[in-house]
């Protein structure tokens, strides 16, 4: 009698343990991959800067600080063209080099700065970007980035190769399209343009072409 | 350690290890992979979810898998929530758009990428009237695909959340699904 109390004690320790594991598993599920995934994208040829153009930055000012498309020294900038409102894309991104950024750990991750540039600087507020920037990269630094004109943004997404467009509507209008280019690109710290990431680009991927970037941008001599 | 070395209370402790272990792995794997599945006539919705709303955005989107076990094509040609939920529930796919005049030009300058088409053109949203679920077929809602776009959210959605959808299909007639809210 005492033997089956004990062995039902360990029972229910064991299936509280399991399930605890279990729930805490299922939340990862989506990065679950093999352990090993290749580098994904493409270094642009020429060579293009992007430190000769700048945006206003919220992270840093809330009345937007001048921001060139640079990273600090030793760092690689992600940079992302999109709209808030965008309902699949955008998120699915942030999603995924936040998964990458997770898998690639705090040592190197520590050395990535994310920028979000708004391609819909009607409805997009700088606070609103920075809000946004925050849910996802809540450990990283950010540049929440929106052109105070569609000129400036114009020519920001110019030297990117980066396209976009906002649908005509009349003014006020808070339903209307807008299409952009779902590329990733990846700035070092002479404000070079070093790779690009196609869209879908998974956390595992993200993570291996963090990892060989660094490796390649930053050699270590 | 070794087995035989373990006295008769420890092997039964061992066992009864195993056997829990073995019941609830059954039992997370059950509930990990089809949380719930939604049945109307010949078509059956699983896996619906959403995703975590980030900061203060009020657009959302919803991805399902839709089953249709008819030999019959279905189509799915409404989806809905509550006013006091959402502003509007759509049906949208993820398409590529040509880039304008002034954008190609942008492309252009960087031409000498090789790129692919798909990533040298604009993504955009594009409302769709219907799907077609074909007979026999599976149809998933997926990131980068066709999803319910959810705009003007009463409030940003959190995970673990649960809220209800109508959904309309030709033969499979108006059925309720409940969506789950996760973490990107």
């Amino acid at each position: 009698m005492r033997r089956s109390l004990f062995a039902g004690c360990v029972l229910s320790i064991v299936l509280l343990l399991t399930v605890s594991a279990c729930s805490s598993g299922s939340s990862t599920s989506s990065t679950s991959t093999s352990e090993l995934s290749a580098p994904r994208g493409y270094k642009p040829t020429p060579v293009r800067k992007t430190d000769t153009v700048s945006l206003p930055d919220y992270a840093t000012d809330p009345n937007g600080a001048q921001f060139a498309f640079k990273a600090s020294p030793g760092d690689l900038l992600v940079v992302f063209f999109g709209y808030l409102t965008c309902p699949d894309i955008c998120p699915v991104t942030m999603a995924d080099i936040a998964a990458g950024l997770e898998e690639v750990g705090a040592e190197i991750a520590g050395h990535v700065e994310i920028a979000f540039a708004t391609v819909d600087i009607e409805r997009d507020t700088g606070p609103r970007i920075l809000d946004y920037l925050t849910h996802f990269f809540p450990n990283s630094k950010v540049h929440a980035l929106r052109a105070t004109d569609s000129f400036q943004l114009y020519g920001v997404t110019y030297q990117f190769g980066a396209q976009w467009q906002v649908d005509p509507h009349e003014p006020g209008a808070t339903t209307y399209g807008v299409a952009h280019s779902g590329l990733t690109y990846v700035v070092d710290d002479k404000g070079q343009l070093v790779w690009e990431l196609p869209f879908g680009t998974t956390g595992p991927e993200v993570a291996a072409t963090l990892n060989a970037l660094m490796d390649t941008v930053y050699p270590k001599s | 350690m070794n087995p035989r070395l373990l006295s008769r209370p420890m092997a039964l402790v061992a066992l009864t290890l195993i056997a829990g272990l073995a019941l609830a792995a059954s039992a997370c794997s059950s509930s990990g992979s089809s949380s719930s599945t939604f049945t109307s006539k010949n078509i059956v919705v699983s896996n619906v979810w959403a995703r975590e709303s980030a900061g203060s955005t009020d657009t959302g989107a919803v991805y399902l898998t839709i089953e249709n076990n008819s030999a019959t094509v279905d189509k799915l040609f409404s989806a809905s929530v509550p006013q006091s939920f959402a502003k509007s529930a759509s049906i949208h796919e993820m398409v590529m758009a040509a880039g304008s005049t002034a954008t190609t030009m942008a492309m252009e300058s960087a031409s000498s990428t090789t790129m692919g088409s798909d990533s040298s053109s604009m993504m955009s949203m594009k409302e769709v009237a219907s799907v077609a679920i074909p007979a026999n077929g599976t149809v998933t809602f997926e990131p980068g695909g066709y999803h319910i776009t959810l705009t003007g959210l009463a409030a940003p959605l959190k995970v673990g959340q649960k809220f209800d959808i109508n959904l309309g299909f030709l033969n499979g007639g108006v059925m309720k699904v409940t969506a789950t809210v996760k973490a990107p």
